[in-house]
């Protein structure tokens, strides 16, 4: 049985193959999706929001599955020698959704409205290099940067936060709920908490190997559903095609049943501990690498994820070409013991941890460090927050530890520089490190790969070291979608994308 | 007891129901099955509450890895949950947490609700208006929307669910007082009283407060069940007990995303509401059976 | 029914809805967390945060804010724009209006249709076998908390048997059938556990005309018991199921938002809770004000209902 089902399928897929050319046209995926906050991509910063405007905007530059660069609304670019000069020829057959044809003039709108301080946006930090942008002619537009940095052209192929938009959508008012954008396909109608619904952007510029026309979905019904179990319900009774999020604890089942796919790669993120450096005890290195050797990421893991995510103790996932795969600290209960006993605390203390409502897994995994650091008299509250609470806590450094996650990680600079570099704005930890700093200025410089994969092992053995980020497990990347859904992976950047997305 | 058993056969007898009130009382409340169910029920409640914890055969915080969702057993009589920690001691210990919030939501409101209508019935004029106003203001919210912005204002926990679940159902006990004060408020003995020029407070507490007590018993009783059920609102929206503390409200509402894996996981928690809600409900009901003046009749 | 008596019970409304606007915009100041902040995400600046804010309005001084809020809503009919979205509020509040009233009615519906047949037959012989089954089914319905119920539905009807949608809404004009399958879950959900509660309160309210003299003389007379349902005792059990039902009405709105958020259901309840995590307080204050309206107003239809059930009532 088992030896014919593999030439069987083979047959099957061979036969369906001349019929998919007929088939792959058409129809409306029906999306189980969960709340955007606003869709001005210059605005919002919420996942969901950012994941429907992926089917919209797109960037300069992109990565294929592989985490190569690839053109994208750029045909190609250069670099000047000094690092400081980005040039970019521009493809001349791209229109917007509305019909007008995408010019570099589109570019530096889209940035220098980034940029402006009065956008207020939160998103302005990716592209902080950037000193001007000049527009040479329709199809060329040079980027001048006010530092080297080696990491910019990533930083420009960071998904929807940094895509084209077309001003109109600005001046017209409808940039939050309707942004115009190359895209596959555009946004006909959001009603929030509700419904986003997009059809094809008729003006595509995009083809398939064949030289079809791209996408091949006519429609996209992002139906928000807010319970995660309802989701699950809505995919198994086929209400739905394809679901955002799957509860973890729902993948075995899901697994066993035909009807259902369930897509798993690693996802370029990581979860961790932040822990305060500015508050006593935890301000001692030894009390935070005593914390290091008392968990058990094994279990944590487990717990959080349900076997989903790999346990880890530097943030670089062990696929990633720039993966280090340092790991001192192995779960040793006396060694944890004696460095607390060294820094004046044998007796433990009492330490909160944040974990947020928004990500249940933060509250699961909070609670198995708790129960872990139990025995060695840490005494440890869980302070779960609402994301709103929790942000703003966070903001004010008004914590002892907390629980949370950072996606989308591409360059090794990504993982390290605007977290621990001293007074970065998302240093909420007060972590402060002269070697660390010198070295993710000259990881942006350097451009030789080896050079930079030294100089970042270096960065991460010192972080790791001084455990001002605990590692605890780097995530997987997982969707689930019905077995009538073809075309779609679950990409290593952890954008989701219909473009060649079928039905059958 | 020994002083009911001689006068047992009297207690028909309309002047000795006016002299042994309480007697009469505990002999029809005995007498009557619903109330008496609910009774049980609930003294098997705080009794599991008050002495659960010394039979949990486990640490209900205790994980244990090596048991992740496992199903019922001599082992772990309701299973296991996601971390290995045993739902028989946590539905024990849960108990104390769940009754607590009720009584003691329920304590403040009541308190609070009782006394806003003594004032607002007895004392009338503008005072009346104001305070009943204020109560339709806070009745006109949705509960669950009331209890959820409170709650956004002064933080998750449990503590700050009781005050959320109190403020609530202070309305309730405001208008439940209020309109037992005033049906007893133009009768003779209270007219005498005021004659007598004693003073409000006086009257309130030892004429008007006893007979509108009969109600406001009732009340307290339905209320208990539903600030139970609130707890388990308030749980779902991650909002009441907080991880890793066990409320049954909290467990059922972590139980739903394992109904396929680990059904266990709320059908025990949520047998355990339904029962005690049907406990608090049936001695209500019960109560209000014996306690309301029409329905004593037959 | 006097003028005068009409007229105070509409200055009395207005009074309550100037409380509740009250109340409703006090929880801006009053809750932790920045709509901005929400917005902006973890990746803002305190800097860009306070530019956010200054953009919201929400450094003005409160009095300003409010009297700009109330006078939008009273003279324009505008609630404003939701800080998270920047869309019109009025506009989301029109689109919603309709789905949350069809949930709430159908589930009243649904609920009437249980509690009175259970209700009547248990208190035509109360403490029969009848009443028994009838108080058991009613107190599992009202011992079971909403979201759990929902779940449980979601999982019969949608999952395992596949008769019915498992969430989201369709609107009438998408055809009455559309319609229907996808009101009945989220409907049945709030029904069952409403028509619980009001089967113990038909019942009760049966049991105490049943004791009144007249309908004992009815019966003495030899007027047979149906007639005598019908005829005597209904018609005046009808003034407390009237107020059963204006009370259950506040039961179910709030049973409402728990439902409408397991559902995907587009209505006034989701609203009201997505904008409290958000912080969009414009919104939330909107989805309360109409909560509100629709509570009291609710409130003095059944009041006045009483005048026409009843001639012998008369307001002074």
């Amino acid at each position: 049985m088992n030896r014919i089902r593999p030439f069987l399928v083979t047959l099957a897929a061979l036969a369906l193959l001349g019929a998919a050319w007929a088939q792959t046209r058409g129809g409306t995926l029906v999306a189980a999706w969960a709340n955007p906050v606003g869709l001005d991509p210059h605005a919002t910063s919420a996942y969901y929001s950012y994941q429907t405007l992926q089917q919209v905007l797109e960037t300069l530059v992109d990565f294929d599955n592989e985490q190569n660069m690839v053109p994208k609304l750029a045909e190609s670019w250069t670099v000047s020698d000094d690092g400081l000069t980005y040039t970019f020829n521009l493809r001349s057959d791209v229109q917007f959704s509305n019909g007008r044809g995408f010019t570099a003039d589109d570019v530096k709108y889209t940035y220098d409205r980034l940029l402006d301080p009065d956008t207020a946006s939160g998103n302005a930090w990716r592209l902080g290099a950037i000193d001007s942008i000049e527009v040479v002619d329709d199809y060329t537009v040079v980027f001048n940067l006010n530092t080297v940095n080696t990491g910019f052209l990533g930083k420009l192929a960071s998904g929807s936060p940094v895509g084209i938009i077309a001003r109109e959508s600005v001046e017209d008012g409808t940039i939050d709920t309707a942004p115009v954008g190359t895209g596959p396909f555009k946004i006909t109608d959001y009603q929030p908490g509700t419904v986003v619904m997009l059809e094809r952007n008729e003006f595509y510029w995009g083809t398939d190997a064949n030289g079809t026309q791209l996408p091949y979905l006519d429609a996209l019904e992002l139906r928000i559903i807010p319970d995660d179990s309802v989701k699950r319900s809505a995919l198994v009774s086929g209400d739905v095609d394809w679901t955002i999020t799957v509860p973890p604890q729902a993948l075995a089942e899901l697994d066993a049943r035909d009807d259902v796919v369930v897509d798993r790669s690693a996802a370029p993120a990581y979860w961790y501990i932040g822990v305060n450096t500015e508050r006593a005890p935890l301000d001692d290195v030894r009390v935070r690498q005593a914390i290091s050797y008392a968990i058990d990421r094994g279990q944590i893991t487990e717990a959080a994820t349900f076997g989903t995510g790999v346990p880890t103790q530097d943030p670089i996932p062990s696929v990633s070409a720039w993966a280090f795969d340092y790991a001192p600290y192995e779960q040793n209960l006396a060694q944890a013991q004696a460095l607390l006993e060294e820094a004046g605390v044998a007796d433990g203390f009492d330490m909160l941890i944040m974990p947020t409502t928004e990500y249940e897994e933060s509250i699961r995994a909070a609670q198995v460090i708790q129960a872990q650091l139990a025995p060695l008299g840490i005494n440890v509250t869980l302070d779960t927050r609402e994301w709103a609470d929790w942000l703003d806590t966070q903001g004010q450094g008004n914590y002892d530890t907390f629980v949370c996650s950072w996606n989308v990680l591409l360059d090794p600079d990504d993982f390290f520089y605007a977290q621990h570099k001293t007074g970065e704005v998302f240093n909420f930890t007060g972590y402060t490190n002269p070697t660390v700093d010198d070295l993710l200025d000259r990881g942006r410089q350097e451009t030789e790969f080896a050079d930079r994969y030294a100089i970042y092992e270096q960065i991460n053995r010192e972080i790791v070291n001084d455990a001002v980020y605990i590692y605890l497990y780097n995530p997987g990347n997982i969707q689930a979608y019905a077995a009538n859904v073809n075309g779609y992976t679950a990409r290593g950047d952890q954008t989701i994308r219909f473009v060649s997305t079928y039905l059958d | 007891m020994s002083v009911t058993t001689p006068s047992m056969r009297d207690v028909q007898e309309p002047a000795d129901r006016g002299r042994r009130p309480v007697v009469d009382f505990a002999r029809r409340f005995v007498r009557h099955r619903l109330a008496m169910v609910g009774t049980t029920i609930v003294l098997l409640l705080v009794f599991v509450a008050a002495f659960g914890r010394m039979v949990a055969p486990y640490d209900p915080l205790a994980m244990d890895f090596t048991a992740l969702f496992a199903p019922p057993s001599w082992a772990h009589p309701f299973g296991t949950d996601e971390f290995g920690r045993d739902i028989f001691a946590r539905v024990l210990y849960g108990a104390r947490i769940s009754l607590q919030v009720a009584f003691i939501a329920v304590g403040i409101s009541g308190t609070a609700g009782v006394l806003l209508g003594l004032v607002a019935g007895f004392l009338g004029g503008w005072i009346d208006e104001l305070v009943m106003r204020f109560m339709d203001v806070l009745f006109a919210f949705p509960a669950v929307l009331l209890a959820i912005t409170v709650m956004a204002i002064l933080g998750r926990g449990v503590g700050n669910a009781m005050v959320a679940i109190a403020i609530v159902y202070i309305p309730i006990f405001a208008r439940v007082t209020r309109g037992a004060v005033l049906s007893v408020r133009g009768r003779e003995y209270v007219t005498a009283a005021r004659a007598l020029g004693k003073s409000p407070f006086g009257i309130m507490l030892r004429h008007v407060l006893p007979n509108a007590i009969g109600p406001i018993i009732v009340q307290t009783s339905l209320s208990l069940a539903f600030a139970i059920l609130a707890e388990a609102a308030l749980s779902y929206f991650g909002l009441g007990t907080q991880p890793p503390d066990p409320s049954w409200g909290r467990m059922l509402s972590e139980g739903r995303g394992f109904l396929q894996q680990a059904p266990w996981m709320g059908i025990f928690p949520g047998l355990a509401i339904m029962v005690s809600v049907m406990g608090f409900n049936f001695l209500g009901d019960g109560l209000r059976d014996l306690l309301d003046p029409r329905t004593n009749r037959n | 029914m006097s003028l005068r008596y009409l007229l105070q019970r509409l200055s009395t409304l207005l009074l309550v809805l100037f409380g509740v606007s009250v109340v409703a915009f006090s929880i801006q100041p009053l809750v932790p967390g920045s709509p901005a902040r929400v917005r902006l995400g973890v990746q803002a600046t305190e800097e860009n945060v306070r530019i956010l804010e200054e953009q919201m309005g929400l450094n003005r001084p409160l009095p300003v804010q409010y009297a700009d809020w109330v006078g939008g809503i009273v003279l324009r009919g505008d609630f404003g724009d939701s800080l998270i979205t920047r869309t019109s509020i009025t506009d989301e509040i029109v689109r919603r209006l309709p789905a949350t009233l069809a949930l709430a009615g159908v589930a009243l519906l649904i609920g009437l249709l249980i509690a009175l047949p259970l209700g009547i037959t248990s208190a035509l012989k109360p403490g029969g076998k009848r009443d028994l089954s009838a108080s058991v089914v009613s107190q599992i319905g009202v011992s079971i908390p909403d979201f759990w119920m929902g779940i449980l539905l979601i999982l019969l009807f949608a999952e395992t048997l596949g008769w019915l949608p498992s969430s989201g809404y369709e609107p009438i004009s998408e055809g009455f059938f559309a319609w229907g399958r996808h009101v009945l879950l989220p409907a049945l959900t709030a029904g069952l556990i409403s028509g619980s509660i009001m089967t113990r309160f038909v019942r009760s309210a049966l049991l105490e005309v049943l004791g009144m003299d007249y309908v004992r003389t009815a019966r003495a007379k030899g007027v047979g018991p149906r007639k005598v349902l019908t005829k005597h005792v209904l018609r005046n059990a009808a003034i407390s199921i009237v107020t059963i039902i204006g009370l259950q009405m506040a039961t179910l709105l709030s049973s409402v938002v728990v439902v409408e958020i397991i559902f995907a259901w587009p209505g006034l309840g989701s609203l009201a809770l997505t904008s409290t995590l958000q912080r969009d307080y414009p919104v939330l204050q909107a989805a309360l004000l109409m909560a509100a309206v629709a509570f009291t107003v609710i409130n003095l239809l059944t009041d006045l209902s009483y005048v026409l059930l009843d001639p012998s009532i008369e307001y002074a």
